[in-house]
């Protein structure tokens, strides 16, 4: 249990997302370095001379301030400490996709310190327009881990051995990889090269790409409660071909 | 205090106002029933009416009472022009600005991934039937330059890349009467890399 200060120090933030609240407010979600996940209100920040303006925006590197005892905080200062990380069109909606985990999986007031250089990086990564899916991929990694229900990528559950690259496993969600050689027909079946692709972060191949991305989404919708991931299904939706894989497995999760 | 059927349905009413909780709700409802009857009377009949005989233009999808708003028969527009604007507000700020003299296309909103509001939710499929119907050689994606409003401008201007039509978006950068040094650093970045030419050709 982690107490803070009534008045917390500046720290860096990322906004996730925000609503008009009030006349001229702002409701606003935020993805701080110290706090993790946090509801704020930023008052007047609708108003035409707000000095949030141009500031309170997605994928903005900030330092904030912020008050308050209850769930809802009060915005004091949000300032820019470097200029906003520009995402466009497929990358936009990855970074979208990214909000909406830590919306929905990070538990709000729960420091995630460790989570957030990666949130960061990820967002770089994706400003370069770099391969999204591998970005996607070990952002989730990380994040399931912060969450507490971190994949295992390096042993086979049943036996103890490390993961063989050449063997085909079962990956239950609740237990980790097993060797598919049970009756079983549920979880998801991986290559063990996948399995260490993803543990040593090296590159996908398409064939990892496809099955690491099976493994992350049947995961994280495990944790999500039934859930729903707006964002992924809109990126189906805009980006069709873009990815095949994404509309042939809406119907398992929605 | 147990209050009568019809107060709570008025105030579960005003709730659906943006911006309006449990309290105001309440405070106007009161405000009504003790103080301006007449007035609360004339507002249902405004709404009555107004949700009666208000629908959306078939041609700008704005709001109209015809099937085509006085904007669109005017006669006096830029066929060649279309400006692709996300709410009614915005169509009304820019001819109160008198900055354009085509016609409009209203979306209705914008994309929010977070919400789960896509193109269907919007009217996309008419902007589409307009650009086949029209002469139009050029539309101006005017969606706030907000992230969601970038990520919409992207997916129209992807959607409308196979037509001939030419595509622009809104100019961002230092507004009229700026002032540098209280300029927010994004729109300063946009500025310059945004800049135009201000080199005068003499003849």
């Amino acid at each position: 249990m982690t107490t803070f200060p009534r008045r917390f120090q500046n720290q860096s933030a990322f906004l996730l997302q925000h609503r008009p609240y009030s006349e001229t407010s702002l409701l606003v979600d935020l993805f701080t370095e110290k706090s993790g996940r946090i509801t704020a209100i930023a008052k007047g920040a609708r108003r035409l001379k707000s000095s949030y303006r141009g500031v309170l925006l997605p994928f903005q590197p900030l330092s904030v301030l912020f008050t308050g005892k209850g769930d809802v905080k009060t915005l004091t200062g949000a300032e820019p400490v470097r200029s906003r990380i520009i995402l466009s069109r497929d990358h936009l909606m990855c970074g979208f996709y990214l909000n909406e985990l830590i919306l929905k999986m990070l538990y709000r007031y729960d420091p995630y310190e460790t989570l957030y250089p990666v949130y960061e990086r990820a967002l770089d990564e994706l400003s370069r327009k770099s391969d999204a899916e591998f970005t996607l991929r070990r952002f989730e990694k990380y994040l399931l881990e912060q969450v507490g229900y971190g994949l295992h990528l390096q042993r086979d559950m049943s036996t103890g051995l490390p993961i063989d690259e050449h063997v085909v496993y079962r990956y239950l969600p609740e237990v980790g990889p097993i060797v598919n050689n049970s009756s079983r027909s549920d979880g998801v079946l991986i290559h063990g090269d996948a399995l260490i692709a993803l543990d040593q972060e090296e590159v996908f191949t398409e064939r990892v790409r496809r099955e690491l991305k099976q493994l992350n989404r049947t995961v994280l919708a495990t944790h999500l409660q039934g859930k729903p991931l707006n964002s992924r299904r809109m990126f189906a939706q805009l980006y069709p071909g873009k990815d095949s894989a994404e509309t042939q497995a809406k119907h398992v999760e929605f | 205090m147990k209050e009568g059927h019809a107060i709570e349905q008025l105030r579960r009413a005003l709730r659906r106002l943006p911006g309006v909780g449990p309290k105001t709700a309440q405070r106007m409802a009161f405000y009504l029933l003790e103080r301006d009857r007449d007035g609360a009377g004339q507002l249902a009949e405004a709404l009555t009416e107004a949700v009666a005989t208000i629908k959306h233009c078939t041609r700008c999808n704005n709001f109209s009472e015809e099937n085509l708003c006085p904007i669109c028969t005017s006669g006096k527009r830029d066929e060649s022009l279309l400006c692709v604007v996300e709410t009614p507000a915005d169509l009304a700020t820019i001819e109160q600005a008198g900055a354009f003299s085509g016609y409009y296309l209203v979306l209705m909103g914008h994309l929010s991934p977070l919400d789960g509001i896509g193109p269907d939710d919007l009217a996309v499929q008419h902007l589409l039937k307009v650009l086949s119907d029209y002469p139009i050689q050029e539309v101006i994606l005017a969606t706030n330059l907000t992230v969601e409003g970038e990520a919409t401008a992207d997916y129209l201007s992807d959607l409308m890349a196979l037509s001939k039509v030419q595509i622009s978006r809104l100019a961002r950068g230092v507004p009229v009467g700026g002032e540098l040094e209280y300029m927010d650093s994004n729109t300063l970045n946009q500025a310059f890399s945004d800049r135009r030419a201000a080199r005068v050709e003499l003849a």
